[in-house]
């Protein structure tokens, strides 16, 4: 007797596929598919939102970011006097 | 299981990009205004001329398309949030329809998924850089200025500006994060797109900076003083409304008649009664809006017009003219624009300046139909992509505790979606309809659509401050004068 029936869910084989089939496809279908739809922030309908997540890489403190954007635009500005004097750098 | 895992190539990058640290803790409302206006100061300070470049002696071609990304011809903000804005839209698009595979729920595809976008974003701000670069973009138009260089030195010139324009870009970047993970208001792109319109809108209506060329001021009121004092009242005027160096009057009009149109139809919603489940307590409104995706349809036609613009501008200047695509011509009157003249590409442009004069009549319909269909495509499915359907909406309800009144639990995400989905729809219709007929003229040049979208951005902003202050407690904040109650 070796093909009793396992209590539970369809009887034949190919049922239980199916519906073993149809519940995959509907996690896969449920499955968020942006990162606000998981909660966790992110772009919203009215927002375009990046970043939300600490991810990997090197870690850099918000006044260090201010502070070489300055320092970014000064060095400009000081190619474009140094273009000036020289009257053509390269 | 479909779809490509895109984020695999990015792990090895991923230790590599700066990433700025979240705060220890929760910083207070008055310290966040301080960091976006001076993170907003900063960004404008940007607008910086490239070394190795004469903005007033180059010509643009995307003049009209620049107001909406924030960006400046010849400067550091050559592209502004363009790249930015390209890769969100494209990987969560991507993301949203299946194509990669993303698994948003483990924190780690998250953390990639983000890294991914903004690889993404200094790439396209490469690519796009040397293109423009070897296209000869960067080269002042009277070319016997610099006829003397050689091969290399030119060479080198570019790789200058390219290198620029990338670490302005990355600054770009860093800075929007700085604004998105808690430091200072809402979305950067949004923050930078409203403060630079804000700032053009009001330059041009009373910039006191005087065009040497031209001998105009920026400001079309100062300008209209001046010629008061000049001309007779009548040249005056007619000055005024139909100067092309500047910003004219009819110009600012139009913003004007748009923006009431726009601000009419942004107070269109639907309210649907909530009320907590836990707490016993009075009924209040859930508004859903007829612009449920604000400014973002219009924002992402426009930004699929401009990648598309300056590809095929770069590749037609480097390997010679596809008259069928596109075709630019040098605004001989002001020798400051480049202007679509025939091609696909002027069909889908603003330019006025078409080979045929039944080509600007085809180009009104034509360039209001691209625009009105892309945003409508846009605003049926971004909100399922962007996890703001009915069904995450129903989600943070029940999350929240909080029962929608006339409907059990299992048919609030139904009603919801019919909602959304609907207005969602319309309304991008709706906007993109206004902003693509009112550009489709060639009257504004792109100052009605980027007023536009930084008035719409600038009021989901002010959502999130108005409701951040809410939460903080006006007794905590300096600025209780300002905001009022």
């Amino acid at each position: 007797m070796s093909s009793t029936a396992v209590p539970g869910g369809a009887k034949t084989l190919a049922k239980r596929k199916a519906t073993q089939e149809n519940k995959l496809k509907q996690q896969q279908q449920n499955q968020p598919n942006s990162s606000r739809a998981a909660g966790a922030g992110g772009s919203s309908a009215s927002m375009l939102k990046i970043f939300n997540e600490e991810a990997q890489g090197f870690k850099i403190d918000p006044l260090v970011v201010l502070v070489f954007a300055v320092a970014f635009i000064f060095s400009v500005v000081l190619l474009h006097v140094l273009a000036k004097i020289t009257g053509n750098i390269f | 299981m479909s779809g490509l895992r895109i984020l695999e190539f990015i792990k090895p990058f991923s230790s590599l990009i700066p990433e700025v640290e979240l705060p220890y803790e929760k910083i207070i409302f008055d310290e966040k205004i301080f960091y976006t206006i001076g993170i907003s100061a900063v960004y404008l300070l940007l607008s910086l001329p490239l070394t190795g470049v004469n903005p007033s002696n180059i010509a643009d071609p995307f003049y009209w398309l620049r107001l909406p990304f924030a960006s400046e011809a010849g400067t550091l903000l050559e592209f502004g949030v363009l790249p930015l804005v390209t890769s969100a839209f494209l990987w969560q698009i991507l993301a949203g329809l299946k194509i990669i595979k993303v698994n948003f729920s483990n924190i780690y595809d998250r953390q990639f998924f983000q890294s991914l976008q903004k690889i993404t974003a200094i790439l396209i701000a490469i690519i796009y850089g040397s293109i423009l670069a070897f296209s000869g973009y960067f080269q002042s138009i009277d070319s016997f200025v610099k006829l003397n260089e050689s091969q290399s030195t030119q060479l080198w010139g570019n790789i200058l500006i390219i290198s620029q324009l990338t670490i302005s870009t990355g600054i770009v970047c860093l800075l929007v994060e700085l604004l998105e993970k808690g430091y200072g208001f809402g979305p950067g792109i949004m923050a930078f797109i409203a403060v630079n319109s804000a700032t053009k809108f009001a330059g041009s209506l009373f910039g006191f900076i005087t065009n040497i060329k031209t001998s105009q001021s920026n400001g079309a009121v100062i300008q209209l003083v001046r010629n008061i004092f000049n001309k007779s009242i009548t040249n005056a005027i007619y000055d005024v409304f139909t100067r092309d160096s500047e910003i004219n009057f009819t110009q600012i009009y139009l913003v004007i008649a748009t923006l009431a149109l726009i601000s009419y139809f942004h107070h269109f919603r639907m309210d649907i009664s909530i009320k907590s489940s836990k707490v016993r307590s009075m009924v209040s409104n859930y508004p859903i809006r007829l612009f449920y995706s604000g400014a973002l349809p219009i924002l992402f036609a426009y930004s699929l017009i401009y990648n598309i613009n300056i590809i095929i501008f770069s590749l037609s200047k480097i390997f010679g003219p596809i008259p069928l695509i596109a075709n630019w011509e040098l605004n001989a009157y002001t020798n400051k624009t480049y202007e679509l003249t025939s091609g696909i590409l002027y069909f889908l442009s603003t330019s006025n300046f078409g080979s045929y004069y039944y080509f600007n009549i085809i180009k009104l319909f034509t360039f209001t139909t691209f625009i009105t269909f892309i945003s409508g495509i846009f605003g049926r499915n971004w909100y399922a992509m962007s996890g703001s359907s009915g069904k995450d909406l129903a989600k943070q309800f029940k999350d929240q505790d909080i029962v929608v009144i006339g409907h059990r639990d299992a048919t609030v995400a139904k009603e919801l979606t019919k909602m959304i989905s609907s207005s969602s729809f319309i309304g991008s219709l709706i906007l993109g309809s206004i902003i693509g007929f009112v550009e489709s003229t060639g009257l504004s040049k792109g100052l009605v659509a980027g007023v536009v979208v930084g008035v719409l951005s600038a009021l989901s902003l002010l959502e999130s401050i108005m409701s951040e202050y809410q939460q903080s407690g006006p007794a905590n904040s300096q600025f209780s004068q300002v905001f009022g109650i």
